[in-house]
């Protein structure tokens, strides 16, 4: 609950709230208590205690004038002064507090009166006569004790007191807000720190896995190099990388990349011990440190365990999918002197270990170095061969047995480069995959695939097949029947020349990651052939499930075929159950003239190998086909 | 626009007489004293200090505010000499100043507020000179309702009316 962003911020805002409140009211109730007390309290008084003195000073001006002790102008002045005090009290707001006291309007108006009678006395002669003197003297003495009267109440009358219990009560209920002030205040600073700690982990933590992230685990790596690593202990770096993680993503969707995710770090977890830190450092991208691991035999167990635990099925939403992970171990000290040196060597290592499909971890070693440089120059001399066409295709004539015809070409990839010489097809697609160029090589295979067709649609009646080679990212990653779409737009080759052979055991999982792309690409009008049939481990029940036009049996089991009466039968088998299912079948590799007579005798349809021709350039195989279109040709094969 | 017009003129009003001031000897007053300024100051017309009456008073450059104070129903206009171009006047350099009224109130007070605010010896009050039931005289004056802050007790009790004599400290 506390986690939720939404019950943070109505907290948050609530505290804050009460904390604006709270300090208004008691801001407000503070004033106001002080003004009563400094102000009102204090004025009022000071002016009633003012009037009753400047009156008497005044009374005491008359009682001199009387002896002829000052003068008119002396006695004039004593008057303004106290008509000051007198204006003084009628007007303005720091009086007004007193003008509410009992019977104080009618002594003011009083007091004024008699003042103005005086004035008049004043005005109307150059001397003041002594009646005049006595008659007001007498005159203000009469008002002197209601002066004195409104002094002290004004000091201690109920108005007043109350106003003093008021004051308190208001100190007393600042007093309250101060203290939800304080509590509020409190809370906010408790709030602040406990963000605080929340940021503090956020920022350290991968927010999908809960685990360490890739800052937490450079901190790690720069705490155990300040604690002095060297020399003392060992330690062991694992990086794991997810195959095919965006194939997931992009199929399954995020929520379901997210699963995945969180699956696998709680498997890392679950196998990891006390003492190894494991962080996810990106994506796909996971690390585990292992201090003082027990030799490398304790590594590589370990390793067996990670591959073993993270390789089983997880269930997403709508599907299952088996994890694969390609893992690259370095060890310390033995690869290298600092930490650092250990985590790139490990990076070398994951990498070696994914350009290698039959393996799923490697430890590095130093070859792995001058490996992985020669795989940079490559990845980029691809890119600029694909571009300038160094690249070449060559053909492989597909032929049919019984009648043996050519009734079409496997299009095979050729990379000689100027300096590494000739670079073999599977590890021009391992580049391709793994630097990010196989869309554009694929594309370049397709077109000229397509184009080479296109040139030699004067050969026979316009039914020559060409078989093209996909990469495995092509069917996840990129839209393959757009890209073939194009090229036979291009082109004007018809869709029914072109078969797409799908790796059995390479392509598989990015197919099923890629659901219903078989059926787009079969919505194209094109054919699909299984590829290396029997060498990998899906099931028949892909022939089903798939709409397979054409499988191509491995060269393995066509090897065999000479001697084993128990491969003849295998043969056999794959070729019943794929013409009961409506499979054409190729046999690829077929070298010798035995083999060939079996495969007639089971009823293979087509075939290819040495026998009849190796891989051929352009300009061999326009030969092999103006002879091959001439009437009623059989196949001449070399031999 | 109006009130930018009256500030000029008023900054004009106040250059002009401060260069006359300066070479002027003081002169003896001819009316009733009704001000008298001791203490440390240097321009004086008697021993160790200045009279002033008001005409004296009235012949100096005059500044107007407008304010309410605690002590008056609403606001009014009053004017007279800033209290600090007095002492510049003088040659005087309060650093406190005692005030001292017909109705023997007297108080010391910082000059440091005279010198930040345009406070006034104020004679008139809406163009009326002001009778000691006014608080006349001369009424020390801060402008209160430009200047909030200045609304507070120790600036209320420097507010001395009925000025009669400042002793320059």
């Amino acid at each position: 609950m506390l986690r939720s962003p939404n019950f943070r911020t109505a907290i948050l805002v609530t505290v804050v709230m009460g904390f604006a409140i709270n300090a208004y009211i008691a801001f407000h109730r503070h004033n106001d208590a002080s003004y009563l007390l400094t102000v009102l309290l204090k004025t009022g008084p000071w002016a009633a205690s003012e009037l009753q003195n400047e009156m008497a000073t005044f009374i005491h001006s008359l009682e001199l004038h009387e002896l002829e002790a000052n003068s008119k102008e002396d006695v004039s002045l004593q008057m303004e002064i106290l008509w000051s005090r007198l204006n003084l009290l009628r007007q303005g707001p720091e009086t007004a507090e007193i003008r509410q006291l009992d019977g104080t309007a009618l002594l003011l108006s009083d007091t004024l009166a008699a003042l103005e009678r005086f004035e008049q006395h004043l005005l109307s002669s150059n001397k003041l006569s002594p009646a005049v003197v006595v008659a007001s003297k007498e005159e203000f003495n009469q008002i002197m004790p209601r002066v004195r009267e409104l002094n002290i109440l004004s000091f201690n009358g109920p108005r007043r007191i109350s106003k003093i219990k008021d004051a308190i009560k208001q100190q007393q209920v600042f007093g309250y807000y101060l203290f939800g002030l304080l509590i509020s205040g409190g809370l906010l600073i408790l709030l602040i720190i406990s963000e605080n700690i929340r940021n503090r982990k956020q920022a350290l933590h991968d927010e999908l896995t809960g685990l360490p992230n890739r800052k937490q685990f450079n901190d790690f790596i720069a705490r155990l190099e300040r604690q002095g690593l060297k020399g003392k202990s060992h330690a062991a770096i694992y990086l794991v990388d997810l195959d095919k993680f965006k194939a997931i993503n992009d199929s399954h969707g995020h929520h379901a990349g997210d699963i995945y995710l969180q699956t696998v770090a709680n498997r890392l977890m679950k196998c990891a011990s006390a003492n190894d830190f494991i962080a996810r450092l990106g994506g796909d991208e996971f690390v585990i440190v292992k201090q003082n691991p027990k030799g490398r035999g304790a590594c590589e167990s370990a390793l067996e365990l990670y591959c073993q635990v993270l390789m089983k099925p997880i269930d997403l939403p709508a599907a299952q999918v088996t994890p694969s992970a390609t893992i690259g171990v370095s060890l310390y000290p033995d690869d290298g002197n600092d930490l650092s040196r250990i985590l790139a060597n490990a990076d070398i290592a994951m990498y070696s270990a994914k350009a290698n499909l039959d393996i799923s971890y490697a430890f590095y070693s130093k070859e792995m170095d001058a490996l992985l440089r020669r795989r940079n120059k490559l990845a980029s001399d691809l890119i600029k061969a694909i571009h300038t066409d160094q690249l070449q295709l060559f053909f492989q004539p597909i032929v049919e047995l019984t009648q043996q015809q050519l009734i079409g070409f496997e299009a095979l990839l050729r990379w000689q480069h100027p300096t590494e010489g000739y670079i073999p097809p599977p590890e021009i697609i391992e580049i391709a995959e793994q630097y990010g160029s196989s869309n554009s090589l694929n594309q370049w295979v397709i077109l000229n695939a397509c184009q080479t067709l296109a040139e030699w649609s004067h050969y026979g009646d316009g039914s020559l097949k060409m078989n093209i080679n996909i990469s495995p990212s092509m069917y996840s990653n990129h839209d393959l029947p757009a890209v073939i779409a194009d090229a036979l737009a291009q082109t004007q080759v018809s869709a029914q020349q072109i078969t797409i052979e799908v790796t059995e055991d390479t392509s598989m999982q990015d197919i099923e990651s890629s659901p219903g792309i078989m059926n787009r690409l079969k919505q194209l009008g094109i054919d699909l052939a299984l590829d290396d049939f029997g060498t990998g481990y899906s099931s028949l029940s892909l022939l089903r499930d798939m709409p397979i036009d054409t499988i191509k049996i491995d060269k393995s089991f066509v090897d065999a075929l000479q001697n084993a009466p128990l491969d003849i039968t295998l043969i056999r088998t794959i070729i019943q159950l794929s013409h009961s299912l409506g499979i054409n079948v190729v046999a690829e590799g077929i070298e010798a003239d035995q083999q060939l007579h079996i495969l007639l005798e089971q009823e293979c349809d087509m075939g290819q190998g040495y026998f009849f021709n190796r891989p051929l350039a352009k300009d061999k195989a326009e030969e092999i086909l103006l002879t091959a279109s001439a009437p009623d040709q059989r196949y001449c094969s070399q031999h | 626009m109006t009130s930018f017009l009256s500030r000029c003129s008023l900054t004009l009003l106040l250059l002009f007489p401060c260069t006359l001031m300066a070479q002027q000897q003081l002169p003896t007053p001819t009316g009733p004293v009704i001000l008298t300024i001791s203490g440390a100051i240097t321009t004086t017309n008697r021993e160790g200090a200045a009279d002033f009456d008001a005409a004296m008073l009235k012949q100096l450059p005059q500044h107007a505010i407008t304010t309410a104070t605690p002590w008056t129903e609403g606001e009014s206009q009053y004017q007279g000499i800033k209290l600090a171009d007095l002492f510049l006047y003088l040659g005087a350099k309060p650093k406190k100043l005692y005030a001292s009224a017909l109705n023997h109130y007297s108080i010391e007070f910082d000059y440091k507020a005279v010198e930040q605010y345009p406070v006034i010896l104020a004679r008139t009050k809406d163009g009326q000179p002001m009778k000691v039931r006014d608080k006349g005289p001369l009424w020390i004056l801060y402008p209160m309702t430009d200047h909030p802050e200045l609304n507070s007790a120790d600036h209320h009790s420097a507010m001395v009316w009925q000025l009669r004599s400042i002793e320059v400290r």
